[in-house]
């Protein structure tokens, strides 16, 4: 059960990321609560050092949405969240690089 | 000038001499951020990314998969840093692909940047400054680009953002859960004994009608609809409160709104003022909104699937609907036979920061969208009503023969309307 709202929830990740990138707004909002929805219960779940990890990131990936950033809001979901989240599923593991503005 | 510039330009003023004339012109006083220590070299502009700054190529496939493999012609709406068209013109069927700048300061400042000259050179590429109205199919997009775009390409812009939506609002109008099918099956015995909105088709033949919107500048003008006599009104629904506290009563009232709050707008109708009225309703709404209603009331359905089921048990006529209370009530003016339709409170907008007349004032200055009012200023919107606006230029536009005019310049111009004489 656990692994099946883990699984959800990268899908609704890559929903947000692939919606950021296409355009579709009122897509990536919807699926971004639907991440949020989900992550939010798990987070209770994760090593205080992940969530402390994550939080900030987390923190930006919310100001992009704000600023319709959305480019930089998938970037932030699939190359710094999807990692800290997903460690053996197939992610795109690189160097994060940040260009905060 | 730099030695990439040059080069991009050269191609430019070679093959496209009125591009490069426009580009020249172009004004932009921007703040451009140059983030070349990335994994792939990107550009900030006026806060927005312009494309990954991991993997450009793969993000550009995928906005190119919008266009259908098998395509022979395609457009690009916004080059971005030339990931789309490059995608694109991999693809060995492409015959011809049409390269629409949306913001040209944007694209001026990328040719300072960045490379274009591989797909620049190709000989398949027409490069264009946004023009029209309308997007050509199929198309790919650059998402910041359309955030960016020039103030003459943002009619074209709203039309593409809207069609890139419109897979998304299908599903979501789509009934996966069944509760539209479930509330129009509870409002049968409604449906059953209320008579059919072709009723009115024709019978205001010539007319002048009046519609009215529930937009903030109602209430600038709703002393207009107080003192005309012989007037013929239809009110969409969220316009009651105002007009009852001003007390207009309309001929019809449309509802479509499935939110069971819709009923809140009729409270306080008063059952002998309104006895007359006709209402006006797709069966989806809620059944408190039908109760209350002490008038006449006629069944409308939209073109919409949800409507299939009922339209074969109870034949109704259909209202164009594009996801707004006002294109329903438009049409019924229209299809009543109206030769000249006055728009009250249509703004799309907030004009005063108001969602609705004789409404408190929100905090706008975080909204990222905008559309030009009347006066030619922007005004804050929201991308859901910019799609209503530009959905309601084409119906207008399909309905030439008949006169538009708008009472008020402080929410969105509406393209095809005239305003009223000395508004």
């Amino acid at each position: 059960m656990a692994s099946e709202v883990v699984q959800d929830e990268y899908v609704a990740l890559q929903e947000v990321v692939r919606a950021c990138r296409l355009g579709m707004e009122a897509m990536a909002g919807d699926r971004l609560v639907d991440f949020i929805d989900s992550l939010s219960v798990r987070l209770l779940t994760l090593p205080p050092a992940k969530v402390n990890q994550l939080t900030p990131v987390l923190a930006q990936v919310l100001f992009a949405q704000e600023k319709r950033d959305y480019i930089w809001m998938a970037d932030l979901l699939q190359y710094q969240v999807a990692p800290m989240l997903y460690s053996g599923r197939d992610v795109d593991g690189v160097e994060p690089v940040d260009v905060t503005p | 000038m730099n030695d990439i510039f040059i080069k991009n330009m050269s191609y430019i003023e070679n093959c496209w001499p009125d591009c490069a004339t426009f580009l020249g012109s172009a004004k932009g006083c921007h703040k451009l951020e140059h983030l070349s220590s990335s994994h792939a070299p990107s550009l900030r502009a006026d806060g927005y990314l312009l494309a990954s700054i991991y993997d450009r190529e793969s993000e550009g496939q995928l906005q190119a998969s919008l266009v259908p493999q098998e395509s022979k012609v395609a457009w690009v709406y916004g080059p971005g840093l030339g990931d789309i068209p490059r995608a694109l013109l991999n693809r060995p069927q492409i015959e011809k692909l049409y390269v629409v700048v949306m913001a040209p300061w944007l694209f001026y400042q990328i040719l300072q940047h960045f490379d274009q000259t591989d797909w620049l050179s190709d000989s398949r590429v027409e490069l264009t400054i946004a023009e029209g109205t309308h997007p050509r199919y199929p198309f790919a997009a650059s998402p910041p680009e359309l955030t960016l775009a020039a103030r003459e390409a943002c009619v074209l812009r709203d039309r593409v953002l809207l069609e890139l939506a419109t897979s998304y609002i299908n599903e979501m109008h789509s009934d996966k859960d069944g509760q539209i099918a479930d509330r129009i099956e509870s409002n049968e015995p409604f449906v059953a004994q209320d008579g059919d909105v072709a009723e009115l088709f024709e019978q205001w033949h010539g007319k002048e009608v009046y519609v009215v919107a529930a937009g903030p500048t109602l209430e600038n003008t709703i002393s207009l609809l107080q003192h005309k006599e012989d007037r013929l009104i239809i009110a969409v629904d969220g316009a009651m409160p105002a007009l009852i506290s001003a007390g207009v009563v309309p001929d019809a009232v449309v509802t479509i709104d499935d939110q069971p709050t819709v009923a809140e707008f009729f409270r306080g109708i008063e059952a002998d003022l309104f006895k007359n009225s006709i209402m006006v309703y797709f069966p989806r709404v809620h059944s408190d909104v039908l109760s209350i209603w002490p008038g006449k009331r006629l069944v409308a359905y939209s073109a919409h699937v949800n409507y299939l089921r009922i339209n074969e048990k109870y034949p109704r006529e259909t209202l164009y609907s594009s996801g707004s209370v006002i294109h329903p009530a438009i049409d019924l003016a229209v299809r009543a036979g109206a030769s000249r339709v006055v728009l009250f409170g249509a703004d799309f907008s907030f004009p005063g920061n108001k969602v609705r007349a004789n409404d408190r004032t929100i905090e706008t200055s975080r909204m990222k969208s905008s559309v030009q009012d009347g006066h030619g200023n922007m005004v804050p919107t929201q991308s859901n009503m910019l799609g209503y606006l530009r959905d309601l230029e084409s119906y207008i536009q399909l309905n030439s023969d008949i006169d538009f005019v708008n009472t008020c310049r402080d929410g969105a111009f509406i393209a095809g309307t005239e305003y009223l004489e000395g508004v």
